[in-house]
Formats: C-alpha cells, sequence, structure tokens
C-alpha cells in the first residue's frame, strides 16, 4: 500500500467508493459541503494509511487533520520567523524566545500520536500501509520517527490538497459556466443520465480531464510550489550568481499566470487544455501544481486518480450554481 | 444568489477559496436515484474498513 503510479491502482475501488458516498452528502447536506468534501479525502487516505475509513465528518481524525494543516501550512510560509533569517535565535532560553521549544513539544506530540496510530493500524484487518511499515521497521532499523513521518505524510499530503482543488474546481464550475456546460455536454454524449460514470468512461472525456488541468493551473494549491530547493553547487542564470544552497522558491502563481503561455490567465478555461490548442509551457503535462524536480509531490498519481473521478462524477450528478447568502458551513479549525 | 469572488481565497503556503454557498442540484430525478442507490452500495462495499480509533493526541502530551 503506497501512492506511487502502480500501486494507486489498487486504491481505485475504494476511492471510486468514497466519491460516491461524497455524491449522496452533497446531495442530502449541501450546506455543509466542504466537510464532506473534507471527510472523503481523509477517508481515502486513512484506508491506505491505517486501514480505516472515515463515515461522519465529525470524526476525530479528520478534526486532527485539519487542526494540523491549519498550522503547519503557516509554518512553511517563506520568512514567516525571524529564526529562518537568524537561526541562532534557537538558542536563545525558551522564556526569551518561546517558538524553538514550542515546535518541539508540537513535534513529540504529533510524532507520537501519528507512531500510536501507525500502531493502531497495523492491527486492522486489511492489508494497509501502516502494517506494511511496522513489519518493515523491524526489518530495517528504522526509527520511530520514521515511521511517524511516513504516515503524517498521507494526512499532510493527501487531505488539505485534494480537498482544497475540490472546492477551486467547484468555484471554477460556478464562476464560468460555460467551462461547466461544455463538461456536462461531453458527459451527457458519453454516459448519459441513465447511469453512472465508471472507469472506461475516464479515458473518453477528454474535456473533464482538461478541465481538472485547468483547476491545477488556475489555483494551484501551493502558490509557492510545495517546499523550497537550493542548487547543490553555484550556478549561473541568466547573468545572475546563485550560491550553492540559496533558497529558491518557484512563484508558481507567476509561472501559472505568464500571459505568454496562458492568454487572459485568471480566466478558468479547459479549453487551453484541449488538442490541438498547443502552448509554449515547457512540459508536457501544462502546469507544475505537484512542484518540480526532487520533492516534487509524491501523491501526484493518487490525487489525479481520485480527482478525476470525483469531479466527473459531481459533474454528471449535479449542476453546479452559485447559493443564496445562507451561511456555509465551515470546518471549525480554529476552535480545535 | 451570490456571485461568487475568484479572488477570495485563504492566506497561507496551501491556500483554498474561502467559503462561498453553492447549490447542487441533481440534473434529473433519475441521478438522484442513482445517487442515493449506489452510496447505499458502495457504503455496504466499504465496511470492510469500519472501525473506531481509541487514540487521542491529548495522550501523547508529554508529563513533565
Amino acid at each position: 500500500m503506497s501512492v506511487g503510479s502502480q500501486a494507486v491502482r489498487n486504491h481505485a475501488p475504494f476511492q471510486r467508493n468514497e466519491a460516491k458516498v461524497l455524491m449522496r452528502d452533497l446531495l442530502l447536506d449541501p450546506r455543509d459541503y466542504v466537510m464532506s468534501i473534507e471527510r472523503y479525502s481523509t477517508s481515502v487516505v486513512s484506508i491506505i494509511g491505517w486501514g480505516r475509513r472515515i463515515d461522519r465528518k465529525n470524526d476525530y481524525v479528520v478534526q486532527q487533520a485539519l487542526a494540523l494543516m491549519d498550522k503547519s501550512v503557516n509554518i512553511q510560509v517563506p520568512g514567516a520567523y525571524w529564526a529562518e533569517t537568524i537561526p541562532e535565535l534557537r538558542y536563545l532560553p525558551s522564556w526569551l524566545y518561546k517558538l524553538p521549544t514550542e515546535f518541539k513539544i508540537g513535534a513529540v506530540i504529533i510524532n507520537g500520536y501519528f507512531y500510536g496510530l501507525t500502531k493502531e493500524g497495523a492491527a486492522a484487518k486489511e492489508p494497509n500501509f501502516a502494517k506494511y511499515l511496522i513489519q518493515a521497521q523491524k526489518e530495517h532499523n528504522l526509527h520511530d520517527l520514521d515511521v511517524a513521518g511516513l504516515t503524517s505524510n498521507l494526512i499532510g499530503g493527501g487531505v488539505d490538497t485534494t480537498s482544497s482543488t475540490m472546492l477551486s474546481c467547484i468555484l471554477g464550475c460556478i464562476a464560468f459556466p460555460e467551462a461547466q456546460r461544455n463538461a456536462q455536454e461531453e458527459i451527457d454524449r458519453v454516459v448519459g443520465r441513465e447511469r453512472s460514470p465508471t472507469p472506461d468512461d475516464e479515458s473518453n472525456l477528454p474535456y473533464c480531464a482538461a478541465l481538472l488541468k485547468e483547476t491545477f493551473r488556475w489555483r494551484s494549491v501551493a502558490i509557492l510550489g510545495g517546499l523550497p530547493h537550493a542548487p547543490i553547487r553555484d550556478d549561473e542564470y541568466r547573468g545572475y550568481h546563485i550560491p550553492a544552497n540559496t533558497w529558491i522558491t518557484g512563484n508558481l502563481w507567476a509561472i501559472h499566470r505568464h500571459p505568454r503561455d496562458f492568454p487572459e490567465p485568471d480566466v478558468f478555461k479547459p479549453e487551453r487544455y484541449m488538442e490541438g490548442q498547443g502552448m509554449p509551457y515547457p512540459n508536457e503535462r501544462g502546469h507544475n501544481a505537484f512542484g518540480w524536480g526532487r520533492r516534487q509531490c509524491s501523491g501526484q498519481p493518487l490525487a489525479e486518480q481520485g480527482l478525476i473521478m470525483s469531479i466527473i462524477r459531481m459533474l454528471w450528478a449535479f449542476h453546479l450554481e452559485p447559493g443564496t447568502d445562507d451561511k456555509v458551513s465551515i470546518p471549525p479549525a480554529d476552535q480545535i | 444568489m451570490v456571485q461568487p469572488d475568484i479572488w477570495a481565497y485563504t492566506d497561507g503556503e496551501n491556500t483554498r477559496p474561502q467559503p462561498f454557498p453553492v447549490k447542487f442540484t441533481p440534473r434529473s430525478e433519475r441521478i438522484r436515484e442513482i445517487v442515493l442507490e449506489e452510496a447505499k452500495q458502495a457504503r455496504e462495499e466499504l465496511s470492510i474498513y469500519d472501525g473506531e480509533t481509541r487514540l487521542r493526541v491529548e495522550d501523547f502530551i508529554p508529563v513533565k
């Protein structure tokens, strides 16, 4: 059980089933659609990681996942803390500079929790990543921290990213109704309204595939391309000298709206990704929402597989439009 | 109807839209039925993964 391109094929059946449950939730409890999407994405990674699905929106693990992401994505903002610029600050006593101690205690708690979850998951009946890891830990002498890091990465990488992409896709579809209309015309032609989409339909829905790509481009979740990179030796680029180990952040937001590659970049327009509309963007995929180089997102195959089946199913099932000014339920992240 | 604001996003390294109201209308009565039937069957198939976790984050707070 892992998230590489071969392994994810085995995950498709339960991903599809979870997408079916998500459609029911969107139908019966539309105001709570954000939490329904969070439940869906957490349940998929929880099945992979710990062999346990998540049926309720207020499940304890969902709440922890949201709270954890709420905190940790802000930690990653470049320059958020003085200690990044002046590393020596971490040697100050904690009564003078609390941050390092807070991080250390936070890490002890989270690592302990995830190692505990992994041991618990290894005892579940269905095959899962935790079972594999606990076995591998004995064989390869892995530290508890390695095991905790590997399973917590499923939550860190797989929950908030997938949910945010779904939300941006919905926003794109209601703000640019023509894109939604074109996708539904394609679905009506290929699938119809008398049966639901099957795995075989997916390769016959190029507009829907383009709509997902356009979502990745239009509103990439990690707008700075994820974790920073650094050259391993001194480099020259267009007359700039870049010393080894310089922190390099790719401004994905700007890259994805370069008018040369993406005319009218703020318009949500899946047509850009249809065949024959070729564009000069430097890679075949046409976007870099999953980062680049080493440490690009390892969950990409899982994410794309889950998103395409959910988006096709959602656009098959529902006409999406702006709601009335009713209150939307939002995850209670700050109350946790 | 509230026209969606495509610029209303959260700040942070990972961003997402600020909550916006959406209306989900089933595209036909038959689709509505299929959604409910298929969800029921999906939950039955997924029941092999049912389970509860007993662990709580608080249990891992180090004691001084």
